[in-house]
């Protein structure tokens, strides 16, 4: 039933069926009808229908009792009449609304090590629990911590409800050789023909179309000043070479099959749980396939099982090599591993497949890619 | 109105509705004969319905609907 207003009535006065059936014809809708005896009953009615309830009861005859309402009905009821209790709810009320003009919490998330510096700043600025939502300036905190903690690099701060959020991101040291300085040069780290050089820093050993082999230096590290001095520095640059690249795959294309001889053997053995009576042994093939076959004799109340046991001699047959979906094989391998061996920044030209038999029916399948590339790995030497 | 009806039956124009063991609704009932806590006899359009139980209980009553809640025991077509 839906959750209405209610207002309950005790009725008092014979013929209680009477009663309820006559008001159901003067169109009153009656909840919660509760029999209490022969004399009496209770029930409830919309507050909108109270007044014409009354009417008609003493118009019939029937003593009534309204009782204390329902609900929240009832509650104001209860007040009414009691300054004190209204003073307060009304002093409440008042408090509740105050303190949601407040901060009850300050919530400092990802600040790590600089936590202290941040309550340090907090403290200063007069912001601390219980402090009004209208004297802090959100913006001005997120100004002024990004100036005063140079090694925080954002700041978001908000309300949240009576919560005050401050969320810091920490700066983030670059990791690799980003800050490295030690002087030294870069070498080739595969041959290859020089396609473009781009030198950063240092000075460059090599020119476009020039063989260069894996070691060899492609960028000095050092730099020529104006007053003629030389200067170590750690040399930078991408230099990209027309390289190669390969993977190889080996595949076994041989088979062996077994084949029956048309030789075979038929053990027969009576079971029961306490042992066996077998007609004959296992034959002694050197490799056999075996079928064993299970006939229970007396049913499921008696256990007797006879077996059947047939040995199939067999022989192990070289079967032809199936050359082409070995070789097939093989290059998918290949192509595979050659794929994983190139970086995503590398421009594959051209790539093919060559495919040998080798000793023992075996396929060796070589992936060869021709790509541009870039070489060059930082190597700390120091430049004479 | 109710949600789920485990036993629904005609009978002369009038819809009973058993909800349970604890919630009858009927619609198309003619008034009350006679009501206590343990008994509940309805007038419909051609018979009448004896509704037996414990705490029986009239949650709404209606011009054309009235719904009993309670522990309904025994329902009789008279």
């Amino acid at each position: 039933m839906k959750k209405r207003l209610l207002y309950p009535y005790r009725i008092t006065g014979a013929g209680a069926e009477k009663l309820l059936n006559t008001l159901r014809g003067e169109g009153f809708a009656l909840y919660g009808i509760a029999w209490e005896n022969v004399r009496r009953v209770s029930f409830s009615v919309s507050p909108d229908q109270c007044g014409r309830l009354e009417e008609s009861l003493q118009r019939l005859g029937f003593e009534y009792e309204r009782m204390p309402p329902e609900g929240v009905m009832k509650k104001l009821r209860y007040l009414h009449g009691r300054k004190a209790a209204v003073a307060a709810c009304a002093v409440f009320v008042a408090l509740a609304l105050f303190s949601l003009r407040l901060v009850w919490k300050i919530d400092i998330d990802g600040a790590g090590s600089y936590r202290g510096e941040i309550n340090a700043w907090l403290r200063e600025n007069g912001i601390a629990p219980f402090t009004r939502k209208s004297r802090i300036d959100l913006q001005d905190m997120c100004e002024s911590l990004l100036y005063r903690l140079p090694e925080i690099t954002w700041v978001r701060a908000k309300i949240r409800g009576v919560v005050l959020d401050i969320d810091i991101t920490r700066s983030v040291v670059a990791e690799g050789d980003a800050f490295d300085t030690r002087p030294g040069d870069v070498i080739a780290s595969s041959d290859g023909i020089v396609q473009s050089v781009r030198v950063f820093q240092g000075t460059a050993a090599v020119r476009p179309g020039d063989t260069v082999k894996k070691g060899q230096t492609l960028i000095y590290g050092y730099e020529n000043r104006e007053d003629g001095r030389r200067e170590a520095v750690r040399a930078k640059g991408e230099i990209r070479v027309r390289t190669w690249k390969s993977a190889d795959a080996l595949v076994y294309a041989g088979k062996t099959v077994s084949v029956p001889t048309g030789r075979e053997t038929v053990v027969k053995a009576f079971l029961c749980p306490w042992g066996a009576v077998r007609s004959g042994s296992e034959p002694e093939y050197l490799a056999c396939d075996k079928l064993t076959e299970t006939f229970p004799i007396g049913g499921a109340w008696i256990p007797v099982w006879m077996e059947k046991t047939i040995y199939k001699e067999t022989a192990l047959e070289k079967e032809e090599a199936d050359w082409e979906s070995a070789k097939s094989e093989a290059g998918r391998l290949a192509m595979r591993k050659l794929l994983s061996l190139c970086d995503k920044n590398d421009e594959i030209i051209d790539k093919w497949l060559n495919c040998c038999m080798i000793e023992g029916d075996t396929i060796q399948a070589t992936a060869t890619a021709e790509l541009i590339a870039e070489t060059g790995v930082f190597s700390p030497q120091i430049p004479d | 109105m109710l949600g789920d009806f485990s036993g629904v039956s005609g009978f002369g124009g009038v819809r009973v509705v058993i909800s349970g063991k604890d919630r009858l609704l009927v619609e198309e009932h003619r008034g009350i004969l006679a009501y206590s806590d343990t008994k509940l006899l309805l007038r419909l359009a051609d018979g009448k319905l004896s509704v037996s139980g414990e705490t029986l209980e009239i949650s709404e009553y209606g011009e054309r609907d009235i719904v009993v809640t309670g522990r309904i025991k025994q329902l009789e077509f008279l």
